[in-house]
């Protein structure tokens, strides 16, 4: 069940009269309402699906009743404990346990996930992917997603952080809430335990505001992203020595806007139809494109995944005693700046690698999750180096126009980095940047766009470029602190509705000059 | 363990960041002064200077947000260790 079709309209709308008549009649249960709705909605997408975030939630709902237990144990047996060496000994003895235990959790829903995600594309490596031992399984929906929450639980669990939810049924809606299982984000269970089991009673101002948020990303989604999808395709998906350098650049920026478009349009939607039951998700950007240097890139875009990759491997990786022992040894020959930075250099590379294998286990997405790792690793341990330069240059960091540098600046690494996003063949990759540097060839633009014609090429760009600066605008507002939604809900009658008007025309414009309908980027991961 | 003083940490925080006011700061890390690398960068000079061992579990932005509640931290790893 697609979030464009009439049938999730007609899902949605039943699941909304039913939700909110059980808070007013029955006064509580209403998150069985989201439950039973979670499932049904699952099931539709496929009744296999189920078998998986059933099993992801059993294990991970265990894992975290087993290790409040083995807490409780622990605190009584040291409460028993003679003498304080006895009371350390015991300590230490509960949390290996513990770690076992956690240590089986992570292993066995990796395991899954990755031989669901992994295993055909591993078998490609070794050329046996035509072979009996190639899965015939579907990608389950979200399933990325629902293991990092449910992973995300089980450690938070580990480390005391809250209680486990003792009723299996509430913490299955936990894992399970539908408006999350088509692209995330990756909520937390500390941030939605409350609003999921609360009562929540129909609110028209909440729901005007949860409907323009999902108005902005059908736009961002369908009027910008969806009609780029061809002409992106007939720059870059046949790449020879001919093809001008330029054309990729286009191309890649084309990219660049339609990933934003799309994923960010796509999480906005679907906060915007859970603001409509009056739950509100984790956001994932934070206009990731006025960054000032790549490492803010990344905490402004996918803050879900960068945030869970940060507290679940990058802290616990850089302040591991053998990392913090290189720290020293880099103190003692390297200076105290590499020195004290050394692990979270490693760490910091090490979670990259990881975010690009989340995307795949191709080649391109590890080069790519790599590069982001070591730009942005290198530009920490050289900080005082570029800090010396700009005092020898007498730049002004804080000036507007150094801000404005360092944004364009970060826009090019960015792009950069979407050539190994994008292109997946290394050959293809490697004739892009060679043709990006020794044939840009700006003469041979226009004459290969046109041997190269995409349909209603003009209308798309057009209709791209306005949803671009209606976005812009937006995004400018938001940056500097204003609230764009409400500024907009509190507008004219007149204005409001002139608005609303041209983003419902632009996005039944875009059904009918572009290539939509294609589903989302980021489902696939 | 008591003789790791207030001033001690922030002398240690000014190394790693000069440029804040951490005796009025409070928002170290939810008001973004401070990033991932700083973090460990201060966890890194913890160890080294006061010889305690910062586990992830205690980092939080409620332990890192004010040089106040980095002393905080620093004392109860220190009678804990």
């Amino acid at each position: 069940m697609s979030l464009y079709s009439l049938q999730f309209v007609l899902f949605l709308l039943a699941a909304l009269a039913a939700y909110f008549a059980v808070g007013r009649f029955a006064g509580r249960g209403q998150w069985v309402v989201l439950l039973v709705a979670s499932m049904g909605f699952y099931f539709a997408c496929g009744w296999q699906n189920l078998f998986f975030i059933l099993f992801t939630a059993l294990t991970t709902w265990l894992v975290g009743l087993a290790l409040s237990r083995l807490d409780q144990a622990s605190k009584e047996a040291r409460d028993q404990a003679a003498d304080r060496a006895q009371k350390k000994a015991l300590k230490a003895q509960f949390q290996r346990r513990k770690w076992l235990v956690l240590l089986a959790a992570l292993v066995v829903n990796f395991a899954v996930l990755g031989y669901v995600k992994y295993w055909n594309t591993l078998l490609g490596f070794l050329g046996a992917q035509d072979t009996f031992l190639a899965s015939k399984l579907l990608l389950p929906l979200g399933i990325s997603f629902y293991t990092f929450m449910s992973v995300g639980y089980v450690i938070d669990c580990y480390n005391g952080k809250f209680p486990p939810e003792r009723n299996f049924a509430r913490y299955l809606l936990f894992v399970s809430y539908f408006p999350q299982l088509i692209q995330g984000p990756i909520n937390r269970f500390d941030d939605m335990v409350t609003q999921l089991y609360e009562r929540h009673s129909f609110d028209m101002q909440n729901a005007r505001s949860a409907l323009l948020l999902i108005g902005f990303g059908l736009l961002k989604k369908y009027a910008i992203a969806d009609v780029l999808a061809s002409i992106i395709s007939n720059s870059l998906d046949t790449i020879d020595t001919g093809t001008p350098g330029s054309v990729i650049v286009f191309g890649i920026l084309l990219y660049t806007i339609q990933q934003y478009g799309d994923f960010s349009g796509g999480i906005d939607m679907v906060r915007g139809v859970s603001q409509l039951f009056g739950i509100q998700m984790a956001d994932n950007f934070r206009q990731p494109y006025f960054a000032t240097s790549l490492a803010d890139f990344w905490r402004r875009w996918h803050i879900t995944l960068g945030t869970w990759m940060r507290d679940y491997v990058f802290y616990p990786l850089a302040v591991r005693p053998s990392l913090l022992k290189l720290n020293k040894w880099g103190t003692a020959h390297l200076g105290k700046h590499v020195g004290r930075t050394l692990s979270a250099c490693i760490g910091n590379v090490v979670v990259f690698l990881l975010v690009g294998l989340w995307h795949g286990a191709e080649v391109h997405y590890v080069l790519w999750g790599l590069y982001n790792g070591v730009v942005i690793a290198a530009s920490d341990m050289l900080r005082p180096a570029f800090a010396g330069l700009s005092r020898v240059l007498h730049v002004n960091v804080d000036s507007a126009g150094y801000r404005v540098f360092a944004i364009l600046r970060t826009f090019a690494l960015v792009n950069v980095g979407r050539y190994f996003d994008r292109l997946a063949d290394s050959g293809d990759l490697m004739l892009a940047f060679k043709n990006t540097i020794v044939n840009f060839n700006p003469g041979s633009f226009m004459s290969y766009l046109h041997m190269h014609p995409t349909t209603n090429f003009t209308a798309c760009m057009a209709l791209a470029f306005v949803g671009c600066i209606i976005v812009f605008c937006v995004s400018v507002a938001r940056e500097r602190g204003v609230d764009a939604n409400a500024r907009i809900l509190a507008a004219p009658a007149p204005l409001r509705f002139a608005l609303y008007g041209l983003v419902m025309a632009m996005v039944g414009l875009s059904f009918s000059v572009g290539a939509t309908g294609g589903g989302f980027l980021y489902a696939n991961f | 363990m008591d003789d790791i003083t207030y001033e001690d940490v922030v002398e240690l925080l000014q190394d790693v960041e000069e440029d804040i006011d951490y005796d009025t700061v409070t928002d170290l890390v939810d008001g973004k002064h401070l990033d991932s690398f700083d973090i460990i960068a201060i966890i890194n000079a913890i160890s080294d200077e006061f010889d305690i061992t910062v586990s992830a579990k205690d980092i939080v932005p409620e332990n890192f947000n004010s040089a106040r509640a980095i002393h905080s931290l620093v004392v109860r790893l220190a009678q804990e260790d």
